[in-house]
Formats: structure tokens, C-alpha cells, sequence
């Protein structure tokens, strides 16, 4: 107990060139704690309780480490990194790797208030666990002001896919050819799904919306294909 | 990912298309003199309206030569270059410029800004190995054929959703591994002549695994947008060491760097396994189970693939592409593969843009081989064997080890 002391100061001091000799023990007790429950929870324990008071590096070094030993426990700490530019995607980083729906969870409230980019990270963590939940969050999004977000609202609503991402795609006003072809790539996502999940009709639907000449000559190969392999199968 | 706020027209005609259409015309008003001859052609320059419109983006050490091998192509038309460095960015510009006597090679800090051009066709990609598949994802959706260098990926989630954009958009999408048919040729034709029986196994020698960065902090330089060459890495002040583009992967180069690459193990993994996989002829399909083994030489491995045949990696005693098959026993031979067009794999992937075929290198095989070296560089970090679902792209009953498929992107960018 007294070489983890050791080491949770060195990690609460880590600065960037240092030598990661004396933290070498840690990434030991991550390895033979493989499998064991316990043991893990109490390394998770210890690196959570300096992580709050720990350096730039230091914090880089725990939210590795959480990606392996994190569970459900470590939700609370990470949450309260998530809505700021210096520490949200660290934060992510273990969030995404714990996926326990504590995390998601996480990840969504903490997607309602963010703003800029911390915002747009967390909503494709969210797309990245399929987050049927974030759905209403992300609809809403895709009428941000500031385009990145908006955009990354409409990516991440093809990735989630389903009805109810469906219809927010498609209610989108696309005013200008970034956007629309935004609206494109994430609708065709939604159809190539339901046309894997056997919903032919549904997928044919979308993939018409994109068949004209209007659209780009990838979109429309894209979409033609699609409805026909929708009236094969 | 994070869509380009730039506009690109969705109806406009291409490049190409418009050349065409204004050649016809301007045949038909019979004023002929107002096309040059660099637009007309010649014997080694094919005239403008079929040339591939190309890009770089990542012009250091492997795209400079990769923009050599496009510009020296009659058939290809440079237009742009891209990178995080301006003097990189500046000098490839030259190159252009230079080749084509004009100053017509337009150079862009952000590359959403080239695959929004719409008269574009192709783009080389060689940034470090973290920025491909966003890249290469998104030069898809823009509708851009793509040459992407090897390793094409840098997590095993991100091969399928590389493999998806380039079906669903019809894109020609080409590793950038030459090594897979110009190095190891020999092997595989005595694999793929029938000379050697079924094949049990082969070896594969390579290494080592990438290691965690905590260099200290420089001055980043004027000209370096240290933002956007980080991209989509966790973020880390500027050190020369984190961010050089050497060949090395010992510490002084991004290659060694695990936030950037998987070291030798997926850097030249990608040549020796990509040779490997053809030469036994697994292209199409990836393990589906990794076996770790500790010995008195080190720790090694054994991928078994579906159809039973071995891969192994670092085996003891044995060298790197050493084949066992069953002598005595019949294999039926096959013709073994080869590049279309003429130039090496440049030249397969410009006739495949041209054709709409599938390039040697195709960017499913790419994939499919680069993830052995992903598989590997897990069961090497867990120390034990690993069960892999390639139809599920997850380990099998192993919560532990899917943590370790892919990792979070830092905002704003998105994956």
C-alpha cells in the first residue's frame, strides 16, 4: 500500500517528459489483476481517488489505464470532466471503453448542456454506443446555429438509425449542398440498415428520396443500388 | 466525422465532364486554336478531358513519393496538395508546379477543403495512420476514388466502416502496400502454383509494438497546425520525436507512438502480412482465433484462419514468410493476381479509376490483413488467447478485449 502511494503522487504530479519508470508498477497490477473482480475495483479505487487532483499527464495516464479497469464505479468521477475542453474527451476515452448503460447515461446529460466542441464529441460517443436515448438530444442539435455541431448532429443520427432518427433526418431543411449531402450519407445509412435488417420497403423508400439527377453522382449510385437491391432480395 | 462546412456543389458537372463538353463545342463553333496542346496530349500525356484529376493529402516522407509516382503519370492532372506542415505543403506544391511548368497546384492546411472540390477524382492519402480511415470515410462520401497508405487502419472498428463507405459509394479504394506482390512474389507462387500441397502454415517475423508517448514539451514550430495533425488523437504538446516522419519505431518517430500507429507490427506488419495472407490466400477472410504463447525467445502467436490454415508470428526457429504445406499431396493450381494497368500498384489503382474495376490492393483486403496485426497487438497486451467473430467484428464472449476494438475520438472529430 505504500508503493501505491508512491505511485498515485507521482501520477498526481506527472508532468509530460518524465520518467514513467516508477509507474511502470501500475500497468504490473492492471495486468495481474486480469479476470480478478476485486482486484480491479481497487485499482480502479485508487487511480479515481487522485484523479480529480491530478495533472494534465496524469490524468491522461488514469483515463488509459480506466479503459481497462474502469466499470460502472468510475461514472461519477468522469462525469464531472465531461462538459470541458480540457478534460471531456479524456473523460470519453474510459466512458466509451466502460459502455455500461451508468456511462451512457453520462454521456447524454452531460450532451444536453455542453456546448462547442465538447458537445460534438460527446453526441458521437453517444452514436458510437448506438444511444437510441440521444435521439431527441440529437434532433434537436441538427438545428444548432454553428454548423460543425448541427452537422455532427446529423452524422451521429445516421449512426444511431431507427424510425424515430429516420424522421428527424428527414424533417431537416437543407439549405445548402454541405448539409444536404450530410442529410444524404446519414439517410443512406439509415437504409443500407433496414435493408440488412429485411425492411425492403422501408430502405426503398429512403434510398428513392436520392435517385434523381440532382444529386451528386455518388449519392445517386449509392441510392440506385439500393433500390435495387431492395427489389431483389 | 466532422462534414466539410464548405460548399460543394451537388449538380455541378465534373472536371472531366465539363472538358468534355466544352472540347465538343468548341469543335462545333470551329475554333479549335483556343485548345492548347498540354489539353490536347500527346504520346505520353493523354489529353485533358481523360485525365484522373488528383490530390495529396499528407505529402511527408511516403506521400512525397506517392505524389512522384502520380505526377509522373500522363494520364493523371495534379491540382492540390494538403498538409499540417506548410513547408511540406509548400514543397509538394513545387513539385507540382514545377512538373507541369505552371503554378496552377493549389495547397490547403484542411483537407475537407480539396474533397470538397468537386472537379477532383482522387486523392493519395499518406497522414500518420490515426487520420486514414476519417479520411478515407469521408473522401468516399465526397465521391473521390482513394489510394490510402498502408497501414490502412489503426483500430480494428475502423476496417469495416472503410469497407462500407467504399461499397456503398462505388468508390475505388486502394491500399498502398507494393510490398504485398513485389516482395514476397516468389512465395506466393510456389503457394498458389500447387507446388507446395495444401498449405498448413507460414511465419510471419515482425515487430515491435507500439509504445504510450510522454515526451516533454517544445516550442511547436511556426509552420506546424499541430491542432490538425493531432487530429483525432488524444491531445499532446508538441515534441519533434511524437510527430517526425522516419521510418524508424523506436522513439524517434510518430510510427512508434500508439496514439498514431501500432509500430512495426502493423507498419511493416501490413507488407508482411498483407504478403502472408495473399501467398496463403486468405485475403478475403481474417481469424478467427489468436493463440499467445510464452516461450524462453519471448512471446509469440498462432492465428488460425476458418479454413484451418496457420499464420504465426514470431514463431521460434522459424523465418519470416516460411511456408509449410504438404508435400506429396495435390493443390490444384491458380492464377495468382496481378495489377491491371501499367506503373506498379499506382498504375492498378488510375486503370481501376478509369474501369470501375477492383484494384489488386483492395481496400477489403487491406483491411482484412491489417487486422491481424490488431488481433495480435491485443492478445500480446492481455497476455492470453482471444476468440474473434469476423462476421460480429467482436471478440467472442470477451467484454475485456472488445474494449479494445477501437478507442474515442477527440472533438471534433467523429467516428
Amino acid at each position: 500500500m505504500e508503493d501505491m502511494d508512491k505511485v498515485l503522487d507521482t501520477l498526481r504530479g506527472l508532468e509530460w517528459g518524465a520518467d514513467l519508470g516508477p509507474l511502470a508498477a501500475i500497468d504490473q497490477m492492471i495486468a495481474d489483476a486480469q479476470g480478478k473482480a476485486e482486484a480491479t475495483a481497487e485499482l480502479e479505487k485508487a487511480m479515481l481517488s487522485v484523479l480529480g487532483s491530478a495533472s494534465a499527464a496524469g490524468r491522461d495516464f488514469i483515463c488509459r489505464r480506466l479503459v481497462s479497469v474502469g466499470s460502472a464505479a468510475c461514472v461519477p468521477t468522469l462525469s464531472g470532466m465531461l462538459t470541458q475542453a480540457e478534460t471531456s474527451h479524456m473523460a470519453r476515452l474510459a466512458l466509451e471503453a466502460v459502455g455500461a448503460p451508468e456511462a451512457a447515461a453520462a454521456l447524454r446529460t452531460a450532451a444536453e448542456s455542453a456546448t462547442g466542441t465538447p458537445k460534438i464529441g460527446l453526441m458521437g460517443s453517444l452514436a458510437k454506443l448506438k444511444d437510441g436515448g440521444s435521439v431527441t438530444m440529437l434532433a434537436a442539435a441538427t438545428k444548432a446555429a454553428d454548423a460543425t455541431i448541427s452537422h455532427a448532429a446529423i452524422w451521429c443520427l445516421g449512426q444511431i438509425g431507427g424510425a424515430e432518427a429516420v424522421a428527424a433526418l428527414s424533417g431537416i431543411t437543407a439549405n445548402d449542398d454541405a448539409t444536404k449531402l450530410a442529410v444524404a450519407d446519414a439517410l443512406l445509412l439509415c437504409a443500407d440498415r433496414l435493408l440488412a435488417e429485411g425492411n425492403n420497403a422501408g430502405a426503398r423508400d429512403l434510398y428513392r428520396k436520392y435517385t434523381g439527377e440532382a444529386q451528386p453522382k455518388q449519392v445517386r449510385l449509392a441510392a440506385n443500388k439500393g433500390v435495387l437491391a431492395s427489389v431483389r432480395r | 466525422m466532422l462534414l466539410s462546412d464548405s460548399n460543394p456543389s451537388a449538380n455541378q458537372h465534373s472536371r472531366r465532364e465539363f472538358l468534355k463538353q466544352s472540347s465538343a463545342a468548341a469543335a462545333g463553333l470551329a475554333i479549335p486554336y483556343v485548345i492548347t496542346s498540354q489539353a490536347l496530349g500527346n504520346a505520353h500525356r493523354a489529353p485533358a478531358s481523360d485525365r484522373i484529376v488528383m490530390a495529396g493529402i499528407g505529402l511527408g516522407n511516403m506521400g512525397s513519393g506517392d505524389q512522384g509516382a502520380f505526377l509522373g503519370r500522363g494520364d493523371v492532372q495534379y491540382v492540390a496538395v494538403c498538409d499540417a506542415r506548410k513547408h511540406i505543403m509548400n514543397a509538394a506544391k513545387d513539385r507540382a508546379d514545377k512538373h507541369y511548368q505552371n503554378s496552377d497546384c493549389k495547397p490547403y492546411a484542411d483537407f475537407r477543403e480539396i474533397l470538397a472540390r468537386t472537379d477532383i477524382d482522387a486523392v493519395h492519402i499518406a497522414t500518420p495512420d490515426h487520420w486514414h480511415a476519417i479520411q478515407v470515410i469521408q473522401a468516399c462520401i465526397q465521391g473521390k476514388d482513394v489510394y490510402c497508405q498502408k497501414p490502412e487502419t489503426k483500430t480494428l472498428r475502423e476496417g469495416p466502416l472503410m469497407v462500407q463507405a467504399a461499397r456503398r459509394y462505388s468508390r475505388v479504394v486502394s491500399g498502398g502496400s507494393q510490398r504485398v506482390l513485389e516482395d514476397y512474389r516468389g512465395v506466393v507462387d510456389r503457394c498458389w502454383s500447387g507446388e507446395l500441397g495444401p498449405i498448413k502454415s507460414i511465419n510471419v517475423n515482425v515487430g515491435p509494438l507500439a509504445q504510450q508517448c510522454y515526451l516533454a514539451a517544445e516550442s511547436t514550430p511556426e509552420d506546424m497546425d499541430w491542432e490538425m495533425w493531432l487530429g483525432p488523437a488524444p491531445w499532446a504538446p508538441y515534441n519533434s520525436k511524437r510527430c517526425d516522419g522516419n521510418f524508424g519505431t523506436s522513439g524517434n518517430s510518430w510510427r512508434s507512438y500508439s496514439d498514431y500507429s501500432g509500430g512495426g507490427m502493423t507498419d511493416w506488419g501490413a507488407h508482411h502480412f498483407g504478403g502472408a495472407t495473399f501467398a496463403i490466400d486468405v485475403r478475403s477472410m481474417q481469424p478467427e482465433e489468436v493463440l499467445y504463447h510464452e516461450g524462453d525467445q519471448g512471446p509469440h502467436l498462432t492465428f488460425k484462419y476458418p479454413n484451418g490454415i496457420l499464420l504465426t508470428h514470431n514463431c521460434p526457429g522459424k523465418e519470416n514468410m516460411q511456408v509449410e504445406g504438404t508435400p506429396g499431396e495435390k493443390r490444384e493450381a491458380k492464377p495468382v493476381p496481378s495489377y491491371k494497368g501499367q506503373g506498379g500498384i499506382y498504375g492498378d489503382f488510375i486503370e481501376c479509376v478509369k474501369t470501375r474495376e477492383t484494384p489488386f490492393r483492395d481496400i477489403e483486403f487491406a483491411v482484412n490483413s491489417v487486422a491481424v496485426s490488431h488481433l495480435g497487438i491485443i492478445a500480446y497486451q492481455l497476455k492470453r488467447n482471444l476468440k474473434w467473430d469476423a462476421a460480429a467484428q467482436q471478440f467472442v464472449d470477451d467484454p475485456q478485449a472488445n474494449r479494445f476494438l477501437d478507442y474515442a475520438r477527440r472533438e471534433p472529430w467523429l467516428l
